[in-house]
C-alpha cells in the first residue's frame, strides 16, 4: 500500500512536470506581445525592449521555462504583469475562496443527490421515481448563467432573502460570508445533482438485485436496516469515485458561476489574466489547477480501494 | 405418522414478463417432515429454484405466488405481515444458495455478516459465530471472522453460508445447488457436511440439484421436476430402481454409468427441449418429447395420482414405462479401443508460468519476480483416431494446456509437434493447413458464436477460409454440417440467439467440424449442458469420430464422461500430469491418490482431500499434491519429486508409493466399499 501510494506519488510528478511544459509553451504560443499589451500601442521599441528584458522575456525558451519552473517549486511564483502584486498570494487567496465554495456546494449537493437517489432507486419504476429524475435532469440541462440568473432574480430581488452580489473582501469573517457563498453554492449544486442522483439510483438499483440483499433479508433484517447497512455501502462507490474525481471541476471549473456572482475564486482569476494577457499569472493559475485536479484523481482512486476491500492497491495479478 | 413441517398446497408461482404473467410453477402439492430430506431435480427451466424461494417467501419482485399455501408447522406464510414473516425468517427458514460469493456482502467482513444472522447480544453473538465456524469444521474460525469473503476459497465460502444457514435451530432449509460452483473434492466435502448437520439439526429439507447422484446420496425421497410441474415423487431408492415417469426414465438413462462405453452403448437421449413457460402443451407437458405419448397424452393432463402409497406419478401410462435400467453387460475391451494409431500429436515438457506483478523494491533488490506455475513440465502424446480425456479440477491447467496446444496462449517453454514438424507457439504463425487440423471447442456456446452472424454465415467462415472453397461451394456445404450434428437444414438463415444452449454448441461443434480437422480440442464441451443434451452431444461426437476419423482431446471435471468417451486419459494436478493411461487402467480401480479422491467423490465413503489453500506454497521440489493427499508415506514427498512408476500397458502413476501397495490399498478399500 505505502509502495503503491510512492508510486502513485512519482507518476503524481511526472504528470505535473508535463504539465507544466505545455502550460508554459502554449503561454509563449499566444499570439500578441506582452511588452505592447503592459505598455500600449505608442511605446517606442527602446521602452519595449527594456520591459522585456525586465521580465526575461528576452532570454532564450528553455532558460525561461527553467527558471519560472524553479521559481514555482520554490514559492517565487512572479510578480504579476498586470497589477505589479505577487502572484502567489492572490492565487492562494481565490484558491481558499475557492475551496470554500466547493466545500458548500459538496454539503448542499451530496447529501441531497444521495438521499434523492436512494429513494428514487428503492422506489424504481414508480412516480416518485420518475419524477426525481425528470426533475434533477431538467435542472442539469441549463447552463448555471440561466440558472444563476433565475436565482438572483427569485432570492435577491424578489424575496431579498440573499444578496445578488458574492463579491466577498478576503478579511470579511466566516459567518459573513456565508449568506454570500449560498447562490452560487446552490448554482452549483444544480449542476451536480442529477449526476449524483442519478449515479446512487443505479447503484441502489443493481445492488438491491444482488444475491447479498436476499440473504440480509433471509436474515430478518428489515428493508430499512438491509438498504443502510449491506445497500448503501456498496451501491455509492461509483458516487463517491466520481465525487471526488469532479472535485477538480468544482474548485477551478466553476467559472461561469463565479462571474455571475462576481465571486473571487479561481476561475476568475483566470479569465482576468487570460483579458489582461498576464502570462506569468495565467501560467501560476493553469499550474494549481492541474495539481488540483491530478490529486483529486489519485485521491478517488485511494478513496475507491478504501472503500472496496476487493480492490487491492499495487497487486494486482496476471 | 407426525405432521409434516412442511406442507406446500396446489402452489402456483409467475413472474411478470413485460405485460404477461408466465407461469414457471404450476399446482405443486408437497410435504416434508422434521429430518427428512427432500430431494428436487430437474433440469434448468424446470422451476425448481423458483419452487425453493417461494416457499421461503423469498422470490425476487418480478415473482408472485399466484395460488395455493405454503404452511410451516400449521402456520401459513403465504398471508404473513412483513414483521411476523421477518421473524420466521431469522429463526425458522433458511437457504444455502448455488453461489456463495454472491450471497455475501462483498464489502463486509464475515464475522460481521455472520454475527448479524445470529443477531441479538453482540458478545454472545460473536462467541456463538466462531463456534458455528468451528462447526462447519473451518480450522481457524477467528482469521475467517476477519476476511472478507473474496479472501477464501469457494468451499470455505460455502462452509461460511451453511453456517449461517445452520445456526440455532432452523425448521426449514432450502439447499438450492449448493456444490454446482464448486470442484468435486470440495463438493464431497460440502455434502458430507450438510448430511452431518442435517442429522444433528433436524430440519425439514428441501434439497434442490440437477445432480441425479447427489440427491441419490442425500435425499431420503425424491420429487422430479419438469416445465414447472411435479412428474413423479418417490422414496429416491425406487424412484432410481422403478421410474415411473417417461421423463424420470429418460433422465436415468441418459447418465453416463461405468460400463457404458462410447463405441458399443449410445446413451439415450431425450429428444427436443424443455417448453418455456407461456408455450406449453395442452395435455401432458412432457408429451411432445415422450415416446410413450399418444392422442390421449395431447389433450388430457394427466393429474399427480399414487401408484402406491408413497409413489405418485403424473403419467396416463405410467404401467408401460420401461424398467429395464440395469446396465447393459460389461463388453470386453474392444480391439480397437487398444490399437494405438499413429502419433498425431506430441507436446514436450510444456510450461506455462504467469509471473504476478512485482513491487519495485523487490525488482531493484534483483528479486525473481512471484511466477504461478500453470503448467510445470507438461508430455502429451496424441494417436490419430483416439479420445484422450484430460480431468483435473479447476485451475490443474487443464485449459492452459489446450491453449497452448492450438496456440491461443504461448507456452513459456517446450514444444507442440504436429506430425513430427514442429508448430510455431503463436496461432498467427501457423500454416492455413495447421489451423486446419487443429481445432476448438469452448466450454460456453453462449459466448463462443457470434451473435451477428446467422448459423449459415458462422459455418461458411471456416470453410472458406481454411477448407478454401468459394462462398458458393460453402454454402452448398453447409446443410450437410448441420445434418451431420443433427440439426434441421432451416437453421441456416437463424441466429445464435434463437437456439437453445445444447443447439448452440452443437453449432459449435460443427463450426470445428467444418474444415475437417484431425484433432477437436473440446474444453468442457458439455459441462454447461443439462443431462438429456448432454447425452445427446456425446453421442453425437462418438457418431462423427466414428463417420470422419477425428480425434479428440476431451477435458472434464466429469469422471463418468471421461470412462464413457475417452480411450486414453490424463489426471492433471496443478499444472502437471500425476497419472495417465488406458482409461480402463486408470479409472478401474484408481491407483494414484488424488485420481482415487476424483473418482470416489461421489460416494459417501471415499477418501477426502484436505481443502486447498488457495495461496498455499507448493513444495519447492516435492510432489504438488503432497499438502493435501490423504496416503502420502511420509517426509519424502515434501523433498523429492515422486517418480514415475510404470504398470505397463502405458499406464504410468507419478507417486513415490510403490505400485504394489498402491494396488493393495485399492483392493483393500474395495472390499470396504
Amino acid at each position: 500500500m505505502i509502495q503503491y501510494l510512492l508510486r502513485r506519488l512519482i507518476l503524481l510528478g511526472g504528470t505535473i512536470l508535463i504539465s507544466s511544459l505545455i502550460i508554459f509553451l502554449i503561454c509563449r504560443l499566444l499570439p500578441g506581445d506582452v511588452a505592447r499589451v503592459l505598455l500600449g500601442r505608442e511605446a517606442g521599441e527602446a521602452a519595449l525592449a527594456a520591459l522585456r528584458a525586465e521580465l526575461g522575456l528576452d532570454q532564450p525558451l528553455p532558460l525561461q521555462y527553467l527558471n519560472w519552473l524553479i521559481g514555482f517549486v520554490s514559492g517565487d511564483w512572479g510578480i504579476a504583469y498586470s497589477t505589479r502584486q505577487p502572484i502567489r498570494p492572490l492565487v492562494l487567496e481565490r484558491l481558499t475562496n475557492s475551496l470554500l465554495l466547493a466545500g458548500a456546494t459538496l454539503m448542499l449537493s451530496l447529501p441531497l443527490g444521495i438521499a434523492l437517489g436512494v429513494w428514487a432507486g428503492w422506489r424504481a419504476g414508480k412516480l416518485d421515481d420518475t419524477l426525481i429524475s425528470v426533475s434533477t435532469l431538467a435542472v442539469t440541462g441549463l447552463p448555471e448563467f440561466v440558472t444563476g440568473l433565475l436565482l438572483i432574480d427569485l432570492f435577491a430581488f424578489r424575496l431579498r432573502w440573499l444578496p445578488a452580489n458574492s463579491s466577498i473582501r478576503p478579511d470579511t469573517p466566516f459567518f459573513e460570508i456565508l449568506p454570500q457563498l449560498l447562490l452560487p453554492a446552490i448554482t452549483a449544486t444544480l449542476v451536480l445533482l442529477a449526476y449524483i442522483a442519478r449515479l446512487t439510483r443505479a447503484g441502489v438499483i443493481s445492488e438491491l438485485e444482488q444475491e447479498y440483499t436476499r440473504t440480509a433479508l433471509l436474515k430478518g433484517l428489515s428493508p430499512l436496516t438491509m438498504l443502510r447497512r449491506h445497500v448503501l455501502r456498496n451501491a455509492l462507490l461509483p458516487t463517491i469515485t466520481v465525487v471526488a474525481i469532479s472535485l477538480g471541476w468544482l474548485i477551478s471549473g466553476l467559472i461561469v458561476v463565479e462571474n455571475v456572482y462576481n465571486y473571487p475564486g479561481i476561475g476568475r482569476l483566470l479569465t482576468f489574466a487570460i483579458d489582461r494577457r498576464d502570462l506569468l499569472l495565467l501560467q501560476a493559475v493553469a499550474m494549481v489547477t492541474v495539481v488540483i485536479f491530478a490529486v483529486a484523481n489519485l485521491l478517488a482512486d485511494l478513496m475507491y480501494a478504501l472503500l472496496d476491500p476487493r480492490i487491492r492497491l499495487g497487486s494486482e495479478e496476471r | 405418522m407426525t405432521i409434516p413441517v412442511l406442507t406446500v398446497n396446489n402452489l402456483t408461482v409467475a413472474y411478470r414478463v413485460g405485460q404477461q404473467e408466465l407461469a414457471v410453477v404450476r399446482e405443486v402439492s408437497l410435504a416434508v417432515h422434521e429430518g427428512e430430506i427432500l430431494g428436487i431435480v430437474g433440469e434448468s427451466g424446470s422451476g425448481k429454484s423458483t419452487l425453493g424461494l417461494a416457499i421461503l417467501q423469498a422470490l425476487p419482485s418480478t415473482g408472485r405466488i399466484c395460488a395455493g399455501q405454503v404452511f410451516l408447522d400449521g402456520v401459513e406464510l403465504t398471508g404473513l405481515s412483513g414483521s411476523a414473516r421477518r421473524a420466521l425468517w431469522a429463526n425458522s427458514l433458511r437457504l444455502v444458495p448455488q453461489n456463495p460469493l454472491a450471497a455475501l456482502n462483498p464489502t463486509m467482513r464475515i464475522g460481521e455478516q455472520l454475527i448479524e444472522a445470529i443477531g441479538g447480544d453482540r458478545t454472545t453473538a460473536t462467541a456463538q459465530a466462531i463456534n458455528v465456524l468451528k462447526r462447519v469444521h473451518i480450522p481457524d474460525p477467528a482469521r475467517v471472522m476477519r476476511s472478507y469473503p473474496h479472501e477464501l476459497s469457494g468451499g470455505m465460502q460455502q462452509r461460511v453460508m451453511i453456517a449461517m444457514a445452520l445456526h440455532g435451530t432452523p425448521r426449514l432449509l432450502v439447499l438450492d445447488e449448493p456444490t454446482t460452483s464448486l470442484d468435486v473434492t470440495t463438493e464431497a466435502a460440502v455434502i458430507d457436511l450438510l448430511a452431518e448437520l442435517i442429522a444433528e439439526k433436524q430440519p425439514a429439507t428441501i434439497f434442490i440439484s440437477h445432480n441425479l447422484g447427489l440427491v441419490a446420496r442425500l435425499a431420503t425421497r425424491t420429487a422430479v421436476m419438469y416445465a414447472g410441474e411435479l412428474v413423479e415423487v418417490a422414496p429416491t431408492m425406487s424412484l432410481f430402481a422403478q421410474p415411473r415417469h417417461p421423463y424420470t426414465q429418460g433422465l436415468l438413462q441418459s447418465l453416463p454409468r461405468p460400463g457404458l462405453r462410447y463405441d458399443h452403448h449410445p446413451l439415450h437421449s431425450i429428444n427436443g427441449i424443455i417448453p418455456a413457460p407461456g408455450a406449453l402443451p395442452a395435455g401432458c407437458v412432457f408429451a411432445p418429447r415422450c415416446s410413450l405419448a399418444d392422442e390421449r397424452c395431447r389433450c388430457e393432463r394427466p393429474s399427480l395420482i399414487a401408484i402406491t402409497e408413497h409413489h405418485l406419478t403424473r403419467c396416463h401410462y405410467w404401467q408401460q414405462v420401461p424398467q429395464s435400467t440395469s446396465l447393459p453387460s460389461v463388453a470386453a475391451p474392444s480391439a480397437s479401443s487398444n490399437d494405438n494409431g499413429d502419433v498425431f500429436l506430441t507436446a514436450h515438457q510444456l510450461t506455462k508460468t504467469i509471473s504476478r506483478r512485482q513491487s519495485l523494491f523487490d525488482k531493484l533488490r534483483g528479486q525473481p519476480a512471484p511466477v504461478v506455475k500453470a503448467l510445470a513440465g507438461v508430455d502429451l502424446t496424441l494417436h490419430r483416431n483416439r479420445i484422450l480425456g484430460v480431468v483435473g479440477e479447476s485451475g490443474s491447467g487443464k485449459t492452459t494446456l489446450a491453449r497452448c496446444l492450438i496456440g491461443l496462449s504461448e507456452p513459456s517453454s517446450g514444444t507442440v509437434e504436429l506430425l513430427d514438424m514442429p508448430l510455431a507457439p503463436n496461432i498467427q504463425r501457423r500454416s492455413r493447413e495447421q489451423l486446419r487440423r487443429l481445432q476448438m471447442v469452448l466450454q460456453n456456446p453462449q459466448e463462443a458464436l457470434n451473435p451477428a452472424l446467422t448459423i449459415g454465415e458462422a459455418l461458411m467462415r471456416p470453410l472458406i477460409r481454411l477448407g478454401g472453397m468459394d462462398r458458393q461451394a460453402a454454402r452448398q456445404r453447409v446443410p450437410e454440417l448441420l445434418r451431420l450434428v443433427k440439426l434441421p437444414p432451416d437453421y441456416i438463415d437463424r441466429r445464435p440467439a434463437q437456439l437453445s444452449g445444447g443447439e448452440k454448441q452443437r453449432v459449435a461443434i460443427a463450426r470445428a467440424l467444418a474444415a475437417t480437422p484431425d484433432l477437436l480440442l473440446l474444453d468442457e464441451a458439455v459441462s454447461a449442458l443439462d443431462v438429456s443434451v448432454q447425452a445427446a452431444v456425446l453421442n453425437l461426437l462418438a457418431e462423427v469420430k466414428e463417420r470422419t476419423g477425428v480425434s479428440y482431446l476431451f477435458i472434464t471435471h466429469d469422471l463418468a464422461v471421461v470412462s464413457y468417451l475417452a480411450d486414453d486419459v490424463v489426471v492433471m494436478y496443478r499444472g502437471q500430469i500425476v497419472e495417465s493411461g488406458p482409461v480402463q487402467a486408470v479409472l478401474a480401480p484408481p491407483l494414484h491418490p488424488y485420481t482415487e479422491a476424483l473418482l470416489t467423490a461421489a460416494s459417501a465413503r471415499g477418501i477426502r482431500l484436505r481443502e486447498a489453500e488457495e495461496s498455499g506454497s507448493l513444495p519447492e521440489n516435492g510432489c504438488p499434491f503432497y499438502p493435501r493427499c490423504p496416503r502420502t508415506p511420509g517426509n519424502i514427498c515434501a523433498t523429492t519429486p515422486p517418480p514415475w512408476r510404470d504398470a505397463g500397458n502405458g499406464h504410468r502413476i507419478r507417486c513415490h508409493i510403490p505400485l504394489e501397495e498402491l494396488q493393495i490399498i485399492q483392493r483393500s478399500v474395495l472390499i470396504e466399499l
